[in-house]
């Protein structure tokens, strides 16, 4: 049905879409943030609460169709699969809203929360001052029981000897009784709920109308480890956790900047996950944070896998190889990320943060290179780029000389070759493909075992089975070579996603090289370069800055020394492009300064 | 009217350059060195500078109507009718030249490289890589082609260099070739070769300006006569003028000469490469000029079903040819010959016809 | 949009996948090293070529017997060595590869042919032009190959290359460029600077000269030499007074006048023929003691700068004005006399340099006999002229008999090796 649905796609003439692509454009720099209406509205409140505290900006609720803009051509097919019911609480304000009651409101609580089936909602009954009936909310396990116990329970129970009123404020209770050092006062149901389910706890007060909403948050989470795949010999060997609280701070500590700014979105309609934006506000290009938010905003769907599920739902190009997000889990990337005017989306139960837009060539830096030598990060950049190239076309390549250009080959090489293959019963490129099959089934299994077996095996079955097959003369031992070689080299790409694209575009290179030769290659060169450069990354192309030229960065095949780099990447048009007001190292003119008088 | 991406100057200067020079790498050099024998590398200048002039001109009339490109300036200064056929007659060349590049390389892969392989699979797969890239249009071929000429150019280089070791002075006298006047007859009719720098005034809406783009379009002439004095230098060095005129493809032939002991030798893989490349980028360059004239004549809005359809027109064009004797002497002479025609003398002819009429330019051109 | 595109670049591609029109398994083919061209008995041509047969060194010995008679095709050869040679007599040479096929089983691949090899009667008869016709249009064979003359048959040249070191025959020609640079005694000559030159006007086409040697010339038995001179280089191909395991030598020069050949050089004109060349390097020269004739000095000669050639053309004739310019290491003084003095030094210098002066007059003098200007003077002649018509009515080629040679040559001895100084050996004692 589908395939069918294809074909006449291709066949019969479709107006084109008015597909409005997100372009970066340089205009004239705007320090102010533009305010769009029908965006969310950008959280500078002036209180004196720091703003990463910004949970409460309620998601648009609104009745348009959803906004296609990130996806190409119309297939929203999967994206609206789940439709939750939007409910816009302007009709509904009676039922959402807390009433004085007590009684009506533990009576919600129970049904919102399916209590007593729902075994995990504790709902405790006390009085305030030994007085004053109230209940508090908790998800058991979210919370942090000294809190509730010292500090909520007994704080409200004490005995207070001058008040003697039987009905009490909210405000009261906020003011002078509660040692908490986060309360939020709701009336909405659905964000408390959501607030609960979040880990704090909800208290309500007979006869107010207002509920607080106490941090109490306390779960179980992961500490701080090092990094799994990112990992460097000289640098900082923290990573991101699983925590969305942790992994801010981890970055906070980096940046001590009082401009980063977190804004905390909710994804999805029904408002499970929550993601955090992270940006500097006087460097990153607001336009920038604007569609981030934009894209994240207009993502409808029940539930995301934590931010690899985010990634694919707000690229610019899905179908392709190369993915147009970075992901990191070291806080020291993220940062340098942020201060080059990148925005960072951390998402609550992932221990990755997302850095958006991104190049090509970023795929290939890693935090090493800044903290070596700049040498030193220039030799680790050539060794990479050599590695990527022949992860790439190594095999394409042998399968093309081997089979269509013999004469390229020196003359012993080619007859030692030959010799080789004299016994082997199979044809080349079937020769491959089983190696390369062979080899990718042995990094998947090696994936599954735990710890040292995996590594162990993955080092003795190559060596062993690969010296079985040559032995038993069903490859030569040529074709071993050349696929360890591209599998050792894959492994020397820093980036998880962009090997994966690599090794991918090492089968089609294949497919090729066997098709015509080096005619085949270069086709493939022409076609998926072409389809590469035509990528945006959020409004940036993706192979900038050398197509297009934008003012030179020398950072990209070479690492320049640190004290060149005096202004941050052109294609993000940034609003603050000087990173140095004068020369990075003073010490060299004022040296110049005393010496010639 | 129709929305086209804007690239800046590198870019354009990178296009024009690649476009230009790959034509050095097929047949005509053995073709020239039969009508001015060893003296191709200067006349390829005086070919360059009678570029450079004929480019003054379609910057005067750039210039004189600004922001518009050159089908709507044929419009504009020549009247309906007229302009429409010389958009027409500018098309179908441009048609014709991608055609006979298309030809060129596979008909130089079937001899060199895959001898067995049909036409049609050669063929077949340039169109398909035409295809695709005609789709992702101007932004991406103009991207693809500053990544890559980075490549390109060191290749090149490097085979340039690494053939010193065959170069022969004596091999350049007697110095004026076949006689002066052929020289000079050659070297202006032959400025045919620089003439895809009219692609910038096609494209002049994707351009920032004016006057970048006569900075591009001088920069690329100067820049691709550059390299491609320097190609016709290197085998003029090789090989004397009685054995080049035999030769199908000189450069190639010069870079399968290069043995310096007993493993640098083979090198012309990197050649081919640099070849198949840059036919790529500029036959497609070539093929979407034409498709965006058409459109823009026609006012046509989308280009993808015009591409489908030329892609096919392409593909039964270049499949027409009986061999490769007809290619060579055949297309590629008539297009050196009578190139200038339609790429330098057409926007004097509205250039004048714009003055005569007084349209556009409250500039004082 | 993309997929789309995907699916028609596929299709393209799927509809190709129906044969793989080019794609040749590297065991498929038959990798020929050597390509031997003989006058045939049979028919027009005899086409030999050499191979390597793939085998893990220890194979079975095959007699391969081919005795002459009517078209034949014998394969034989070392088959312990890796490598096999099959001839056939043929019309052409490609109607002879496709008559070779019917016995050996895999295509013939020429794009590794290191050497070419026509019979000295070939080119006597002025054959070499019809038969170098395929080869250099063939897209396979590669101009970087090398060319030879043989005195005999080219079949019995190809049967005696054998490899004496390692096991790979492709090996030993690979370095002939090297050698000839070492020691000069033939030149390098491949396809394209033989095609070149039969082609140009500004000088005519030489090819290294090669011999079978049986050993002939190394007499086992007989008076021994005495203390007569003798440079070493003086031979032809073929007659080299030695003996041993391998029995092919390349030495020496084929001379060219048109595709015809006229003369033939031995090694010492070889040498001087290539430092008027500029394709001189090196080389170790002997010469006579010029204070004890019956002792001899070596002297390793190398050129310092390309020889200057100047030619002037003083009404139709021309006059060439020849500069060579070599330096030297002195390698042995047999006779312990002090050359390294600068007096005796510089006598030494002289002698050598007026050798090699009547030495290159000498040669010049016999190729202006024999009508054939193979050091390619027409090149430098062709400053003169300033349009191409004017040089080929000029015609230099005729003209060259008629030239005026001025020979200098600048010689010095720069080095003497580990010792400065030659301390006379005593004389026995007790003997008169």
């Amino acid at each position: 049905m589908n395939l069918l649905f294809a074909v006449k796609n291709i066949i019969i003439y479709k107006e084109p879409k008015n597909n409005q692509r997100f372009e970066l454009l340089e205009d004239e720099k705007e320090d102010m943030e533009i305010s769009k209406p029908a965006e969310t509205p950008e959280a500078t409140d002036s209180n004196c609460n720091s703003d990463e505290k910004d949970s409460a900006g309620s998601p648009p609720k609104q009745f348009k169709k959803l906004i296609r803009g990130l996806i190409k051509t119309g297939e929203p097919k999967d994206r609206s699969k789940v439709t939750t019911d939007v409910k816009s609480d302007q009709n509904k304000d009676d039922v959402n809203h807390i009433c004085k009651e007590l009684k009506n409101n533990m009576q919600k609580v129970k049904q919102e929360f399916h209590v007593p089936t729902n075994q995990d909602i504790v709902i405790r009954e006390f009085k305030i001052m030994q007085k004053i009936n109230a209940f508090i909310v908790y998800v058991d396990g979210m919370v942090d029981k000294n809190t509730i116990n010292d500090y909520i329970l007994r704080q409200l129970m004490a005995e207070q000897k001058n008040n003697k009123n039987t009905k009490i404020s909210v405000d009261y209770i906020t003011d002078n009784l509660l040692a908490i050092n986060q309360v939020i006062r709701q009336t909405d149901y659905e964000e408390i709920i959501k607030q609960i389910l979040n880990g704090l706890t909800a208290l309500f007060v007979e006869g107010n109308q207002e509920c607080v909403l106490i941090e109490s948050r306390g779960y179980e989470k992961r500490s701080v480890s090092t990094p799994l795949d990112e990992s460097v010999i000289k640098g900082p060997q923290e990573a991101f956790t699983e925590n969305l609280r942790t992994n801010l701070t981890l970055v906070r500590k980096i940046i001590k900047n009082k401009d980063l700014v977190t804004e905390m979105m909710p994804i999805g309609k029904a408002e499970n996950t929550t993601c955090a934006i992270m940006h500097i506000k006087g460097i990153t290009n607001p336009k920038i944070v604007q569609e981030v938010k934009r894209r994240i905003s207009s993502i409808d769907i029940d539930f995301i896998a934590g931010d690899g599920g985010l990634d694919q739902l707000i690229e610019d190009h899905p179908f392709s190889l190369f993915p147009q997000i970075l992901s990191t889990e070291r806080p020291d990337k993220t940062a340098s990320f942020l201060i080059d005017g990148k925005v960072a989306i951390i998402c609550d139960g992932s221990p990755y943060a997302s850095i958006a837009p991104i190049t090509f060539f970023r795929f290939f830096h890693t935090s090493e290179d800044t903290t070596l030598r700049w040498q030193f990060g220039t030799f680790l950049r050539l060794i990479r780029m050599v590695a990527a190239f022949l992860a790439t076309f190594l095999p394409g390549l042998f399968i093309a000389l081997t089979l269509y250009h013999q004469e390229m080959i020196p003359t012993e090489l080619l007859f030692s070759l030959s010799k080789a293959r004299e016994n082997i019963p199979i044809p080349t490129i079937l020769e491959l493909l089983v190696m390369e099959l062979f080899f990718e089934l042995m990094r998947e299994a090696g994936v599954r075992l735990p710890g040292a077996i995996g590594q162990t095996l993955g080092i003795i079955g190559a060596i062993i089975l690969g010296s079985a097959a040559v032995a038993a003369g069903i490859v030569s031992p040529i074709l071993i070579m050349v696929v360890s070689i591209t599998g050792l080299c894959s492994f020397a790409i820093p980036n998880y996603s962009i090997a994966f694209g690599v090794r991918i575009m090492r089968f089609i290179f294949i497919f090729f090289g066997a098709i015509a030769g080096f005619y085949g290659i270069a086709a493939g060169i022409i076609i998926f370069g072409g389809l590469a450069c035509s990528m945006k990354s959020f409004g940036v192309p993706y192979f900038s800055p050398v197509a297009p030229k934008t003012k030179a960065n020398h950072d990209i095949g070479i690492m320049a020394p640190p004290w060149t780099l005096k202004e941050r990447p052109d294609f993000l048009n940034t609003n603050n492009r000087k990173r140095t007001s004068g020369t990075v190292r003073g010490w060299i003119q004022q040296a110049n300064r005393g010496n010639g008088k | 009217m129709i929305k086209e991406g804007k690239f800046g100057a590198q870019e354009a200067v990178c296009l024009i350059t690649v476009t230009i020079t790959s034509k050095v790498f097929f047949s005509s050099p053995a073709i020239i060195a039969g009508l001015i024998g060893n003296t191709g590398w200067y006349t390829t200048l005086i070919s360059a500078a009678v570029a450079l002039v004929g480019f003054c001109f379609i910057y005067l009339l750039l210039k004189r109507f600004p922001g518009k490109d050159i089908v709507e300036i044929f419009d504009i200064a020549l009247g309906r009718v007229v302009g429409f056929i010389f958009s027409g007659i500018l098309g179908i060349y441009m048609l014709f030249i991608s055609v006979t590049r298309v030809n060129e390389l596979s008909e130089f892969l079937k001899v060199y490289v895959i001898p067995l392989s049909p036409n049609w699979l050669i063929i077949g797969i340039f169109i398909a890589c035409i295809f695709t890239l005609s789709l992702l249009g101007l932004e991406s071929i103009a991207r693809l082609s500053k990544l890559l000429i980075y490549a390109l150019l060191a290749g090149f280089l490097v085979v340039l260099l690494l053939g010193i070791q065959n170069y022969n002075i004596n091999n350049l006298f007697p110095i004026f070739g076949y006689g002066l006047d052929k020289i000079a007859f050659q070297g202006i009719v032959r400025s045919s070769v620089y003439g895809e720098v009219i692609i910038l005034a096609i494209f002049a809406k994707s351009f920032q300006g004016v006057k970048f783009i006569k900075k591009e379009g001088i920069t690329g002439i100067l820049l691709s006569a550059a390299i491609i004095s320097v190609s016709v230098l290197s085998y003029s060095l090789t090989f004397p003028y009685y054995v080049v005129q035999e030769i199908t493809a000189p450069m190639y032939a010069m870079s399968t000469l290069i043995d310096y002991g007993r493993f640098v030798q083979r090198v012309e893989p990197l050649f081919l490469y640099v070849w198949i490349i840059g036919s790529f980028i500029s036959a497609t360059l070539v093929f979407y000029s034409f498709i965006w004239i058409f459109c823009k004549t026609f006012r046509i809005q989308d280009k993808k079903p015009i591409i489908i359809g030329s892609c096919t027109i392409l593909y039964a064009t270049a499949l027409m040819h009986k061999d490769i004797i007809s290619i060579i002497l055949g297309y590629v002479v008539l297009i050196r010959n009578f190139g200038s025609l339609p790429l330098f003398v057409l926007p004097l002819i509205a250039l004048i016809a714009a003055l005569i009429r007084k349209k556009g330019g409250n500039l004082n051109a | 949009m993309r997929k789309v595109i995907i699916i028609l670049i596929l299709g393209t591609f799927l509809l190709s996948l129906t044969a793989c029109y080019d794609a040749h398994e590297m065991d498929d083919m038959l990798y020929v090293v050597s390509i031997g061209v003989d006058k045939g008995i049979s028919d027009k041509w005899r086409l030999t070529i050499q191979f390597p047969t793939m085998k893990e060194g220890g194979g079975q010995t095959q007699s391969g017997s081919g005795g002459g008679g009517q078209s034949q095709s014998g394969s034989g050869g070392d088959e312990q060595s890796g490598h096999s040679y099959a001839s056939i007599d043929a019309p052409s040479f490609f109607t002879g590869i496709d008559m070779l096929n019917a016995s050996l089983p895999r295509k013939l691949n020429f794009s590794h042919a290191q050497i070419i090899v026509f019979s000295e009667e070939l080119a006597k008869e002025g054959l070499i032009g019809e038969y170098i016709a395929p080869l250099s249009r063939f897209r396979e064979i590669r101009r970087s190959a090398h060319v030879f003359v043989v005195k005999g048959n080219a079949i019995d040249f190809i049967k005696e290359n054998k490899p004496v070191i390692g096991t790979t025959i492709s090996k030993s020609f690979q370095v002939l460029a090297h050698t000839s640079e070492n020691i000069g005694y033939f030149p390098n000559i491949t396809l394209e600077n033989f095609y070149e030159a039969l082609k140009s006007p500004c000088g005519q086409a030489i090819a290294a000269m090669a011999s079978v040697n049986d050993s002939k010339s190394f007499a086992e038995n007989g008076e021994p030499w005495g203390t007569k001179f003798k440079t070493g280089g003086d031979y032809f191909a073929g007659q080299l007074p030695r003996t041993g395991q391998n029995k092919i030598e390349v030495w020496g020069t084929a001379l060219f006048n048109g595709d015809k050949m006229v003369g033939e050089l031995n090694g010492d004109e070889t040498r001087f023929l290539l430092m008027i060349r500029g394709e001189f390097k090196q080389g170790s020269f002997t010469m006579q003691d010029p204070q004890k004739p019956e002792l001899i000095i070596p002297l390793d000669v190398r050129v310092s700068k390309k020889p200057q050639i100047d030619i002037d053309i003083k009404d139709k004739k021309p006059v060439i004005r020849l500069k060579v310019q070599l330096d030297a290491d002195l390698l042995a003084v047999q006779s312990m006399i002090n050359y390294e003095q600068p007096e005796l030094q510089s006598l030494l210098e002289e002698t050598f340099k007026k050798s090699v002066e009547e030495g290159i007059t000498m040669l010049i003098k016999k190729c202006q006999g024999l009508n054939t200007d193979v050091f390619h003077f027409g090149d430098y002649a062709a400053k003169n002229f300033l349009t191409i018509d004017a040089f080929e009515s000029y015609d230099w080629n005729r003209h060259f008999k008629e030239a005026e040679v001025i020979v200098d040559v600048n010689f010095a001895i720069r080095r003497t090796g580990t010792q400065i100084k030659s301390y006379p050996i005593k004389d026995p004692i007790g003997v008169n």
